[in-house]
């Protein structure tokens, strides 16, 4: 018999409470008996495994053979900073007007993934949270408070290469391009952007982005997967997400939506949204779409697309024990920076379901 | 779980993450029963993970890991009794356990399930149980927790039904 066998049937027959002769675990048996489970597992907080895990990370990282160039970053600070802010609902008449993509706080990391940068070739560069400055080819960078300051290449005969900025599930990033532009990044999204721009500015984006950009006299153009987006100076919010219709949401100025087949100008209010039936503009409510820059979940929508949503945020995965709960739908507003319980608990009061987490499965039943 | 595998094996932070919740506090308390010393258990087993994730070592699925986990912490813990010093390399074969040491194995296994699973309940029910084990009463964990002794209550059984049902009826749940 394997060790392997010999260890897993030992166990069974201890856990089936089993009648069994091995002799060596009767003192095994003795103990279950006896009751100690309480005074084993207080010996077990007795180990700091969140600080041994720090050690394990900074000696691993050193030694990994994987092609990543580490950051110099400061081990002090490197438990992420979470602000607790719970609010747990804001009704219409308390809605603050639109801001512009703040500077001023951290976003909270709601999950344990990093940005990454992926340089023209083809290296990947992460970013940790206490990370300062990036300075590798084509990309010059200061890092403060989840905000990335991309600054210009001054040698204007270098080469223009393509970098590309990519945010995991669970986390928001914000980027200010070498123009002054300022792009707030939802989870699970890319950016590619050059490391100067010319004559034109161009930039292709994955997922969802809000954008403020300067008015410089140059177009400002942004690909997606199924269309382009052109400005002169405005602020408006791009989603487009694979396997979901693509939106562009106006809140300011005027942009011009592309795709293979037709073409649309928005005014402020106005969105596109791009199905198989083609583009279609509606006059939205501008908030609903773009509250999540301001650190807010807005929902309005039957509860699979909800859930998709907190997949993203939260980096979760949701499973659901009858299909029929897709289909409920829930209106309404709470803030990003609880915990995912805190969201699930707020969604059960309307005791349309039940839901457990176990780790990062949510199961609604 | 053949995730948390997959990633063990392409050496991935985000596994190394969980391997480290589960596994980290019980291996010490393993190798803390043979070495007799706090702070060496807990230098032998960082020395020995970060020997694995260096290692080119792959495992088949979480059996395989757990055992291979106790063996190179044995190894590693009996190495240093005998020579006073680490070994140099993992390996998983040359001791074979003594009787004793097989079934402190097997008990120490049945311990960490109950602690893996106890981290995997919802966070409220996780600190009610902890707050148990630590011996508090209903009364007093309501209190610290601001919330009503009902409420416990009812969280407590939930939890405690979890466990059993995730435990397979270890005997061990019933010693809460």
């Amino acid at each position: 018999m394997s060790e392997e066998t010999r260890f897993y049937n030992a166990l069974q027959s201890i856990i089936n409470d089993e009648d069994q002769t091995v002799k060596q675990l009767e003192e095994v048996r003795e103990l279950y008996h006896r009751g100690d489970a309480s005074v084993e597992l207080k010996r077990y907080h007795s180990y700091d495994k969140e600080k041994a895990y720090l050690v394990f990370q900074k000696r691993t990282r050193k030694k990994s053979k994987n092609k990543v160039i580490r950051l110099s970053w400061s081990i002090a600070a490197a438990a992420a900073i979470l602000i607790g802010i719970i609010i747990p609902f804001i009704w219409q008449q308390d809605r603050p007007a639109p801001s512009p993509i703040s500077q001023q706080s951290a976003i909270p990391a709601l999950s344990d993934s990093l940005p990454r940068i992926k340089l023209a070739s083809g290296e990947i560069i992460e970013i940790p949270d206490t990370c300062n400055s990036i300075n590798v080819q084509g990309v010059k960078a200061t890092i403060n408070n989840s905000t990335l300051q991309l600054s210009g290449i001054s040698d204007n005969s270098s080469a223009v290469q393509m970098n590309e900025i990519i945010i995991p599930r669970g986390r928001q990033y914000r980027i200010t391009l070498e123009d002054g532009t300022a792009v707030l990044m939802n989870s699970e999204s890319s950016l590619r952007f050059p490391n100067r721009f010319t004559n034109s500015r161009e930039i292709e984006l994955k997922g969802q982005a809000f954008f403020d950009v300067t008015k410089d006299g140059r177009p400002f153009r942004v690909t997606c997967p199924t269309g382009t987006v052109t400005v002169l100076g405005t602020s408006f919010d791009i989603r487009s997400y694979e396997g979901e219709s693509t939106l562009v949401t106006l809140v300011k100025g005027k942009v011009k939506f592309a795709d293979a087949s037709a073409e649309v100008t928005l005014k402020p209010g106005e969105q596109v949204c791009q199905s198989e039936e083609g583009l279609k503009v509606y006059v939205v409510d501008t908030h609903r779409f773009t509250a999540w820059k301001d650190g807010l979940i807005y929902f309005d929508d039957n509860l699979e697309s909800v859930m998709r949503n907190i997949e993203r945020i939260y980096d979760v995965k949701v499973i659901y024990s009858n299909e029929g709960y897709k289909q409920i739908r829930f209106i309404g507003e709470c803030s990003r920076f609880q915990t995912i319980d805190e969201f699930m608990k707020l969604l059960s009061l309307t005791q349309e379901f039940n839901y457990e987490i176990n780790g990062n499965i949510v199961k609604i039943e | 779980m053949e995730e948390f595998i997959a990633g063990i094996n392409k050496r991935e932070e985000k596994s190394w993450g969980i391997l480290f919740d589960f596994y980290y506090a019980p291996l010490c308390a393993y190798a803390e029963k043979f070495l007799r010393s706090h702070a060496l258990a807990e230098d032998i087993v960082q020395e020995t993970l970060i020997k694995i994730w260096t290692s080119s070592s792959l495992f088949d699925n979480k059996r395989h890991l757990t055992l291979y986990l106790y063996k190179a912490i044995y190894n590693n813990s009996i190495c240093y009794l005998r020579s006073n010093k680490e070994s140099t390399e993992i390996n998983s074969t040359i001791e074979n356990w003594s009787d004793t040491d097989f079934a402190a194995t097997v008990k120490e296994e049945l311990f960490r399930r109950l602690y893996e699973e106890i981290q995997k309940l919802p966070e409220q029910r996780r600190r009610i149980i902890l707050l148990s084990i630590d011996g508090k009463s209903g009364k007093e964990i309501a209190e610290l927790l601001k919330i009503s002794p009902n409420t416990v209550k009812g969280q407590k059984s939930k939890a405690l039904e979890a466990l059993r049902r995730n435990t397979k009826n270890t005997p061990l749940i019933f010693l809460l």
